[in-house]
């Protein structure tokens, strides 16, 4: 298993950023990783990713403009269900990109 | 299970609302009278909403799961209403976007980690196209929580 952090953003920091959460762990587990995942609202979200804590961001509400320095991926797909195996190659695609 | 927790007090088939502040007045109002939310969630619900909208398109069916911060919940809860006609919301991650919302699914959450079975159940129910249809065509809260539990039988 390879071990990964996301970081995973919406409006609130807690509904649908710990829904999209529980799906990461579930669906990435079964591709291979075990995830850890921190629960963030937009505006938080600058700062923790700077932080070199985390491979990626998984977010449903926009991002603020910033320099994130790791990949970000819209995660309204997780919500809805449609779409959602795209949503995981993507996820999976930029986890790769940052050697995980 | 969700169905066993739903409090026919805070169902509202049927529910008539013109926009999306009548639909947090009217819905947020039970979670308040009922001890599950401070007076200042309605508010902060309308608040949370112009910044980060909370429709969904669920393939042909609009929806709505309005919540807001922690600090305006006292325990957790979910209000569910039945609209008579859609009520607009854009929706989540846009700002043009619009969902024209039939189905209300008021979330009340207090600890996101101690709900989270909570909340990936409510995510469950609610991307089944089958399970919306039904529960918009619904006329009585028995028949709401009816549907919700035939859905979680099958989890």
């Amino acid at each position: 298993m390879k071990a990964v952090n996301i970081l995973s953003v919406c409006g609130s920091g807690t509904v649908t950023s710990s829904m999209v959460a529980a799906k990461l762990k579930e669906k990435l587990g079964d591709r291979g990783y075990s995830v850890s995942t921190t629960e963030a609202r937009p505006t938080e979200a600058l700062n923790l990713a700077q932080s070199g804590r985390f491979d990626i961001i998984t977010h449903t509400s926009p991002l603020p403009d910033g320099d994130y320095k790791i990949p970000a991926v819209n995660a309204f797909a997780c919500i809805t269900g449609i779409g959602e195996d795209q949503f995981f190659d993507q996820v999976e695609e930029a986890l790769k990109s940052v050697g995980k | 299970m969700i169905w066993e927790d739903l409090n026919e007090d805070l169902i509202m088939p049927e529910l008539e609302a013109g926009s999306s502040e009548e639909v947090f007045q009217q819905l947020g109002g039970l979670l308040v009278s009922g001890g599950y939310c401070k007076t200042s969630y309605v508010d902060a619900l309308k608040e949370r909403e112009k910044d980060f909208p909370t429709g969904i398109n669920m393939g042909s069916i609009g929806i709505a799961i309005p919540h807001t911060d922690k600090e305006h919940v006292i325990k957790g809860a979910v209000a569910i209403g039945v609209l008579k006609e859609p009520v607009h919301f854009y929706q989540m991650g846009t700002n043009d976007e619009n969902v024209s919302a039939k189905l209300i699914f008021m979330l009340a959450v207090k600890d996101p980690k101690e709900h989270l079975v909570f909340l990936q159940r409510i995510l469950m129910i609610l991307q089944d196209q089958e399970v919306l249809e039904k529960l918009t065509k619904t006329r009585n809260k028995q028949e709401i929580i009816e549907i919700i539990k035939e859905k979680e039988k099958q989890l």
